[in-house]
């Protein structure tokens, strides 16, 4: 606008057409690249906002740091937080999707609203739909958006309602805790940062397993540093500098989330269904999978049931995918049955002196499935799964 | 500053006293300078209503709400099983929802399509008629002249949106019935506070467009063919939409002009989603500053031979 005034005035009464003007074309198109540059220089400096240098951190060492993430999960908070994982599997087309189903690979917004253990809300936004997960008490609520269905479960009284799991394990809270019990001598524990995270500053632990048969390089939590809570967890690959898996605050308030975020009644045209509480529920089921081995380097053994085998064997996954599993039709099926034939396509034979199988390698899994229903699976190298599946390694498995 | 302008031409014409002339004039002309906007911008506004291939247009983005409603109603005994686009399941819900779920099915094409179509007419379709140099004689500031246009451009947009989600929603609640209605997150909310969201995110889906007609006024500077400028201005969108799902490009998909327009439907989340909307507003504003001081550039520069 500036050089409107740098062209003189029209001489006379009647302003004069354009031709009279004087004509720099330069200095006219210079304005628009200087917007440009301010409307860029302008997101640049909000980058560069966090880079800038402040008063250093005090110092917290990483005994402290180990035993804040322990403490954390009294902390009430709510915030919205980004979910990335990256495991090199092949890119599924649901990437808008509200499908709980498909965090295993893409990128996820999630929203959290977080009281204790036993008052959380996480909802997963999907372009146009979202997926809430909701606990107060004992009562578990999951609502999809996508097909207005509402599950409902009350978790039994006592003990066991307390260890069950619950929405509170999507959180990076419950997640570096996690990866904390598997912290014993196997690990090298560093600290590292002070990184800035959802514009708040926080310390960063860096987990590294000693063992070179697990997959995983090492593992990055980032502590805020006023209210000691994890706000970023990332997972590397050996080898790899980009994280596999990555959970991190993008916005994060540090008030008590109000009730009203954890009561949640059915809409009226929803079909809800009443799960039995899993004390019950788990009677009837198969032999549950269970964990050989400790720590970093533990393999999950498990079995498989005869007719999910069939398909999976006969490379007819696709017709298990939950898109075409249930009633629904037309084009949602189709794309789940897609997606997960692509992943099974993934999968590459193998074979053994426990027999022949398929393997499927990602960045941090790895996952064997043996001819005759049996699966093993960890964050290790397939050896390791071999070793498991013959029966060599060492036998540690308090089977829990 | 464009007061400014006025006073200048006009101080020249009183040519007594200078200084309490031009505090006198600075009066005049701000009130004429005014009304002389007001009255090209009724001009500008009302070119965009008087043309019948505008209202055809009009009457495509009004069939859309009531094919949909009318097929839901025929065909479905009230059970959609999540297929199809978003909102649609919610539409037997409740009659809102019928103009949310044509606003989802229009923003992809037939809005910007819209858009292209009246920003072409604004200076490439004056020069192709020859009218844009009769408009220039008229004593009013290139760039002023821009921004009306720009302006009327923004409101006959507005104008044909809120008609469009009027018709959906009266459709809709003729239907389907009113009442409260359950948002993304499973929550009630009351009938009016469903009305407001539904003001709101044609606010959101007004300002996300205001950065595309920039875009189209930038175009539309440089050629005098109008066709050029709708095709061009709808294969931006386009464009950017598909490039929006290559996954191989999620680092510059944030910088996409149509990346953040879904995020309409963050207003029908319980509380409120902020963390897309605000960005697609600043990504908006950005666009439109950007092309319209570049439509500025070209346009204050042009000559305008025909």
């Amino acid at each position: 606008m500036n050089s409107d005034t740098k062209t003189p005035p029209p001489a006379g009464p009647e302003p004069a057409p354009s031709g009279a003007r004087p004509r720099r074309p330069l200095l006219r198109w210079a304005v628009p690249a200087g917007v440009t540059a301010v409307v860029l220089g302008a997101g640049g400096i909000a980058n560069l906002i966090p880079a800038s240098a402040e008063e250093p951190l005090p110092v917290r060492s990483v005994e402290q740091l180990l035993l804040d993430v322990q403490d954390s999960l009294q902390t009430s908070l709510s915030g919205t937080l980004v979910q990335r994982t990256d495991m090199g599997l092949p890119e599924l087309p649901q990437s808008g999707s509200s499908d709980l189903a498909s965090l295993v690979s893409g990128n996820h917004t999630l929203r959290l609203w977080y009281a204790g253990p036993k008052k959380v809300r996480v909802a997963l936004l999907g372009s146009l739909e979202e997926s809430d997960v909701i606990r107060n008490g004992r009562d578990t609520w999951v609502w999809s958006s996508r097909d207005k269905t509402v599950t409902h479960t009350v978790l039994p009284q006592g003990p066991l309602g307390d260890s069950s799991p619950s929405p509170s394990e999507l959180t990076p809270q419950a997640a570096a805790k996690k990866i904390l019990e598997a912290v014993d001598p196997t690990t090298v524990v560093s600290s590292a940062g002070p990184v800035k995270i959802a514009g708040e500053r926080a310390y960063e632990l860096v987990l590294s397993p000693k063992d070179s048969v697990s997959l995983i390089g090492r593992v990055r939590i980032a502590v805020e540093a006023a209210h000691h809570v994890p706000v970023r967890l990332q997972v590397f690959p050996r080898n790899d500098s980009n994280p596999a898996f990555e959970v991190a605050f993008t916005q994060i308030s540090f008030d008590r989330p109000s009730d009203s975020h954890f009561r949640f009644t059915a809409p009226p045209g929803a079909k809800q269904q009443d799960l039995p509480s899993e004390a019950q529920s788990g009677q009837g089921a198969e032999q549950p999978p269970e964990l050989i081995g400790q720590g970093w380097t533990s393999v999950l053994a498990g079995r498989v049931s005869g007719d999910l085998l069939q398909k999976l064997l006969s490379g007819k996954l696709g017709e298990m995918a939950p898109g075409a599993a249930g009633s629904q039709s037309g084009s949602s099926g189709s794309v789940g049955a897609l997606a997960t034939d692509r992943v099974f396509q993934a999968f590459e034979s193998v074979s053994g002196s426990w027999g022949k199988g398929r393997l499927l390698r990602t960045a941090l899994c790895s996952v064997l499935l043996i001819d005759d229903g049996r699966f093993y699976a960890g964050a290790v190298r397939p050896e390791a799964l071999y070793r498991a599946a013959a029966g060599s390694l060492p036998s540690a498995g308090d089977g829990r | 500053m464009s007061t400014a302008d006025g006073a200048t031409i006009v101080s020249g014409r009183e040519g007594t006293d200078p200084r309490r002339g031009s505090a006198r004039a600075l009066r005049w002309g701000a009130g004429t300078a005014l009304r002389a906007d007001l009255r090209l911008f009724g001009s500008e506004f009302g070119l965009h209503l008087v043309r019948r291939r505008n209202w055809a247009g009009v009457g495509v983005l009004l069939s859309v709400p009531i094919i949909l409603a009318v097929c839901v109603k025929v065909t479905s005994d009230g059970n959609t099983d999540g297929a199809g686009p978003g909102f649609l399941t919610a539409v037997t819900d409740n009659g809102l929802f019928v103009a949310l779920a044509a606003l989802t099915m229009e923003l992809p094409l037939f809005l910007p399509l819209a858009m292209a179509t009246i920003c072409a007419d604004t200076v490439a379709g004056e020069a192709n008629t020859g009218t844009l140099r009769y408009l220039l004689v008229v004593p009013v500031h290139r760039t002023r002249l821009l921004i009306i246009k720009y302006l009327a451009v923004l409101v006959a947009f507005t104008g044909a949106l809120l008609l469009l989600v009027v018709v959906g929603w009266a459709i809709g609640t003729a239907l389907f019935g009113g009442g409260s209605l359950t948002t993304l997150s499973g929550e009630q909310i009351s009938f009016w506070a469903g009305v407001g969201r539904l003001l709101l995110v044609c606010l959101y889906i007004d300002v996300c467009f205001a950065g595309l007609a920039a875009i189209g006024m930038f175009v539309s500077t440089l050629t005098e063919q109008p066709l050029a400028v709708v095709i061009a201005t709808v294969a931006v969108a386009t464009i950017s939409q598909v490039l929006d799902t290559v996954p191989q490009l999620s680092s510059i998909h944030g910088y996409l002009p149509t990346h953040h327009w879904m995020a309409f439907a963050d207003l029908f989340r319980e509380p409120v989603a902020l963390g897309s909307i605000r960005p697609g507003i600043l990504s908006a504003l950005a666009y439109a500053a950007i092309f319209l001081s570049a439509a500025w550039a070209r346009f204050g520069d042009k000559d305008i031979t025909c």
